[in-house]
């Protein structure tokens, strides 16, 4: 799966956790952009991505994700 | 040696002198005989400790860095964590008869521990130089009382130490004279008062307790505040930054938002290796991971400042508080108003939530506390009445409170020790400096927070 329809999969899925309908969502977006963006709703992210791929992440790679370009990259990695 | 003795005020000039009159490579040497000459100064067993710490944390670190396995990695990590928390541990809850806890021991102890899970989760390599490390731990700024600062934060700044400049000079003296009016004007002046009515609180009328009760934050905020700002301002005279560790507490809106500003390294600690990591391996669970991490972070918290039921209770009721914040308060009409009306009602209310739960750290038995709670309400009584004290300590708060309000509400539009205008600062130097001589406690009273 290439990073592009990555993209497409995991936006519905941020948009609905962080309450943020109207937000475009980019590689670049971190949690210091999106006010809803916080610990819990961070590990919510986290659950909901990993039922959604079917895969599981490990705390010591989420504690370096800063941005989604990151979680592309570590999603992209476990496909 | 404490940074409101005598003998600090000597110590601190020569070793400034010291570290700029020596080359680049030898400052970290410098540095860290200073730190162990500060902490022996102590007592020669706290040195022993703080040395075992720094050896365990070393090794640990290196050890992982060289394991190719991410199970051995892991072990080596809790095996590392167990070590270093042993000498915390054993005073902690095994207390030996007459030792006392080492001053510090619980601040380099965590700092340790985030040390080897960093190096474990990739996030920093291990330290080859063991001085650097060494230094890291026993950093004299910090290491009575925090902040409780982070490898890569620190170790950065410890590969090339330059020489002090006169911004550095500067701005750590004003961070200093700060630190000391908070401290030896407001925290150590409230503390007659308050001391005098909890350590007699049976004889005190209602109006005393709630009186001194409203006081212990501010009391608190200014003894660990105070500290905070000199060990800024102490690190800063070698150019190096350290964390900050309160954001003007006293204007929080939620106990969500007063737990992001006081104490700010240690619950950030908390945040990052006690709360996170339980959260995480309950993420399926929906709310349930959030409200058990958060209780667990919260009781874990209150064990760390004291082994009782009180403390237990105060953990708790934080941690209860928060989760309500989280699922209800947000969605009531004046927690989502930013009129000014509502934010001065949500300042007042968690002023007060604070107040109550900080009720159940100046006591160990609930008995005392029902009793306080008791007399508040049933025997309202005469305020009791410290003229010296009250005039003194009442003058320092209101500056106290101008200067945060004015920060929180009007960043940037009042400058006065960082006026360009010599008369301005100056002026503000001198008040400060004759308001420490003046309305000061300058008998060498203890900090607060040594106790843990």
């Amino acid at each position: 799966m290439d990073r592009r329809q990555i993209m497409d999969e995991i936006s519905p899925i941020f948009k609905d956790v962080m309450h943020q309908k109207n937000i475009v969502l980019n590689e670049i977006v971190a949690p210091q952009d999106v006010d809803t963006w916080d610990s819990v709703t961070n590990l919510l992210f986290i659950s909901e991505l990993e039922k959604h791929f079917g895969i599981r992440f490990k705390l010591k790679e989420t504690v370096k994700l800063n941005n989604i370009g990151d979680f592309v990259s570590l999603i992209q990695s476990k496909l | 040696m404490q940074f409101n003795s005598f003998e600090f005020i000597v110590f601190l000039p020569i070793v400034v002198l010291l570290y700029n009159l020596c080359s680049e490579r030898y400052r970290v040497y410098v540095l860290l005989i200073a730190s162990f000459a500060f902490y022996a100064y102590l007592h020669p067993l706290y040195l022993c400790i703080n040395l075992i710490i720094c050896i365990m944390t070393y090794s640990c670190a290196r050890w992982i860095a060289v394991c190719q396995s991410d199970k051995g990695q892991k072990r080596i990590m809790f095996g590392g964590i167990f070590l270093v928390l042993m000498p915390l541990a054993s005073y902690k809850f095994f207390p030996f008869h007459h030792w006392i806890l080492p001053v510090g021991l619980s601040f380099y102890t965590f700092m340790a521990i985030s040390y080897i899970v960093d190096v474990y989760q990739g996030k920093i390599q291990a330290e080859k130089n063991p001085c650097k490390i060494s230094l890291f731990l026993s950093f004299f700024p910090y290491v009575l009382s925090g902040p409780i600062e982070r490898a890569d934060h620190i170790l950065p700044q410890m590969d090339y130490l330059r020489k002090s400049t006169p911004s550095d000079l500067t701005n750590g003296a004003k961070l200093m004279l700060w630190g000391y009016f908070m401290k030896l004007c407001v925290g150590d002046r409230l503390a007659i008062y308050t001391d005098a009515i909890f350590n007699n609180f049976e004889f005190h009328s209602g109006a005393s307790l709630l009186f001194a009760l409203v006081l212990v934050p501010i009391q608190c905020y200014a003894d660990f505040g105070g500290y905070s700002f000199i060990a800024t301002g102490v690190a800063r005279c070698f150019g190096i930054n350290i964390m900050n560790n309160f954001n003007r507490p006293l204007f929080s809106t939620s106990i969500s938002d007063f737990w992001h500003r006081w104490h700010i390294s240690l619950m950030k600690w908390f945040n990052d290796y006690i709360y996170t990591p339980i959260f995480f391996s309950l993420r399926n669970r929906n709310g349930y991971g959030f409200a058990i991490a958060i209780l667990t972070t919260f009781i874990i918290s209150g064990l760390w400042h004291g082994v009782s039921l009180t403390i237990v209770i105060w953990g708790m009721m934080n941690g209860v508080i928060m989760i309500f914040e989280r699922h209800a308060f947000r969605n009531l009409y004046f927690s989502r108003q930013n009129l000014s009306w509502a934010k001065f009602l949500r300042i007042l209310l968690t002023y007060s939530v604070v107040v109550f739960c900080m009720l159940f750290t100046r006591f160990s038995a609930m008995a005392d506390v029902g009793f306080v709670v008791k007399t508040v309400f049933s025997n309202w009584g005469q305020l009791f009445i410290d003229a010296d004290t009250m005039v003194y300590g009442l003058f320092s708060l209101v500056v106290l409170f101008a200067v945060d309000f004015f920060e929180e509400f009007l960043p940037g539009k009042i400058k006065l020790a960082n006026s360009s205008k010599f008369i301005f600062r100056w002026g503000t130097y001198l008040f400060l400096i004759i308001s420490i001589m003046l309305f000061g406690v300058l008998d060498g009273g203890s900090f607060i927070y040594f106790q843990f």
